[in-house]
């Protein structure tokens, strides 16, 4: 072989070696790229997965809150209350809320040892648990006119 | 003793009216030095709701007043007294009308041919006014008096529309308590019961077992009330409760239906559920015979 043959080949070779680097370089670089990326996603989805149970969680102690204490806003006027039928579960704690929107009455449901005087102009709150299912009339106790003997109605305890 | 008490009471000239033996009767202890008292008989009206209008509930209602005041002038024998026991007239919102139908009721009951006519008020005379008109025409809501051996004790538990006798009348009950002997012929009247009937209905009394506390050592104490329209009588300890008919319209039995409506008249049996009672006390044995009467007179 001549000298400048070898040279030639050599060469080439150099350059074949050089581009085939290169591109295995990139190759390699795309690949490491793509399991960058590949992991971030995970992590992105992991992170949206969390924030949905942690979404989920806060749900729950919120239903939970509600479970703990039911409010019901109770209006009470002459001669009705509104609303005058309840119906709340056992165990879940109760809030009634009464205004009167005139004079002063009474809210007496005796079955469930619940009674309250309600003033005008303010609000007016009992707790209660129910802890007996079935249905229990309550009735206005202050004598408040004419129609008082209707002012009634039922809280109904279900299971 | 109850074929004697018939014998007596016909002799007597009663006629029709036939006494039944009382559901409550009281077998005290008598002592006896004890004077004989004369035996007598009172007649007790309740919840005649003067002012009432409804023509399912009571068509006749504006003719009411007469007609009781006309049976009770036709008994053949005359009690010793009347007492209405509340509710002598239905309630108004307006201060006037309601002043309007006491006097009315006043008028009207002048025409008794007894002329011992005691009152006393219920929630819908006096409970939205502070019994202001009532007062004025009918004098205090709570008073006692004495008739032949027999302490008579008014008590007002319907003036205050929460249904209590309240403090002052429960140390003025006691002063009064504290004068008599145990075993002294005690007869209360009130309004509301005072005992837990049905509270879910107001049927009772705030503080009514306070009021029964104080009489407890009280061997000879009976109870005559109204407010539910219909006969009742229960115990509590030896305290016998009697309830009177209304007659105006009758209330449902306690719990027995959702709602305390009147029960609506029915064309077939006219004034069902109506009446008033006779009842005889007799001092030996101290019992009280209880005669339920219908608007006729009738024996029921
Ligand atoms: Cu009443
Ligand atoms: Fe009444």
């Amino acid at each position: 072989m001549k000298l400048r043959e070898s040279l030639f080949l050599m060469l080439s070779l150099a350059v074949a070696a050089l581009i085939a680097g290169t591109v295995g370089g990139y190759a390699l670089a795309q690949a490491k790229d793509r399991i960058i990326q590949a992991q971030e996603k995970e992590q992105a989805i992991q992170a949206q997965e969390k924030d949905r149970i942690i979404l989920a969680q806060e749900k729950a102690q919120v239903i939970q809150a509600q479970e703990k204490e039911r409010v019901i806003q109770i209006k009470a006027k002459r001669f009705e209350y509104t609303p005058n039928t309840i119906t709340v579960k056992k165990g879940v704690p109760v809030v009634l809320e009464f205004t009167s929107l005139d004079r002063l009455h009474g809210f007496n449901c005796s079955e469930l040892g619940i009674r309250t005087d309600i003033p005008p102009k303010k609000m007016t709150q009992v707790r209660f648990v129910p802890q007996k299912v079935g249905t229990f009339p309550f009735i206005c106790d202050i004598f408040c006119g004419t129609h008082h003997a209707d002012m009634s109605g039922t809280i109904t305890v279900t299971e | 003793m109850n074929i004697n008490r018939r014998d007596f009471l016909k002799l007597a000239g009663l006629g029709g009216v036939v006494f039944v033996s009382g559901l409550g009767s009281l077998a005290g202890p008598v002592g006896a030095a004890q004077p004989k008292e004369d035996d007598f008989y009172f007649v007790q009206l309740s919840d005649t709701h003067w002012g009432f209008t409804g023509p399912k509930v009571n068509p006749e209602a504006p003719e009411m007043l007469k007609k009781v005041i006309t049976t009770v002038n036709g008994l053949e024998q005359q009690p010793d007294f009347i007492f209405f026991s509340g509710d002598l007239t239905h309630v108004t919102d307006d201060d006037q009308e309601r002043k309007t139908r006491l006097v009315q009721f006043k008028n009207a009951a002048k025409e008794l041919k007894v002329k011992d006519v005691k009152f006393m008020p219920g929630e819908h005379d006096a409970g939205l006014d502070d019994a202001a008109a009532y007062k004025e025409l009918f004098g205090e809501t709570h008073y006692v008096f004495d008739h032949k051996g027999v302490h008579f004790i008014v008590l007002d538990n319907a003036t205050d529309p929460r249904a209590s006798v309240g403090e002052s009348q429960l140390t003025w009950l006691s002063a009064d308590l504290k004068r008599l002997k145990k075993d002294a012929r005690i007869v209360i009247f009130t309004h509301r019961p005072l005992f837990d009937l049905y509270p879910s209905w107001d049927w009772h009394t705030r503080d009514g077992a306070k009021v029964l506390e104080l009489l407890m050592p009280y061997s000879n104490v009976i109870v005559f009330y109204g407010h539910i329209h219909q006969e009742h009588h229960h115990m509590t300890g030896h305290i016998a409760h009697h309830a009177a008919k209304g007659l105006m319209f009758p209330l449902p039995a306690p719990g027995s239906v959702p709602k305390r409506s009147p029960i609506p008249w029915n064309a077939a049996q006219p004034y069902k559920g109506l009446g008033f009672r006779n009842i005889e006390a007799e001092s030996k044995p101290v019992r009280y015979d209880i005669a339920e009467l219908g608007m006729k007179g009738e024996k029921l």
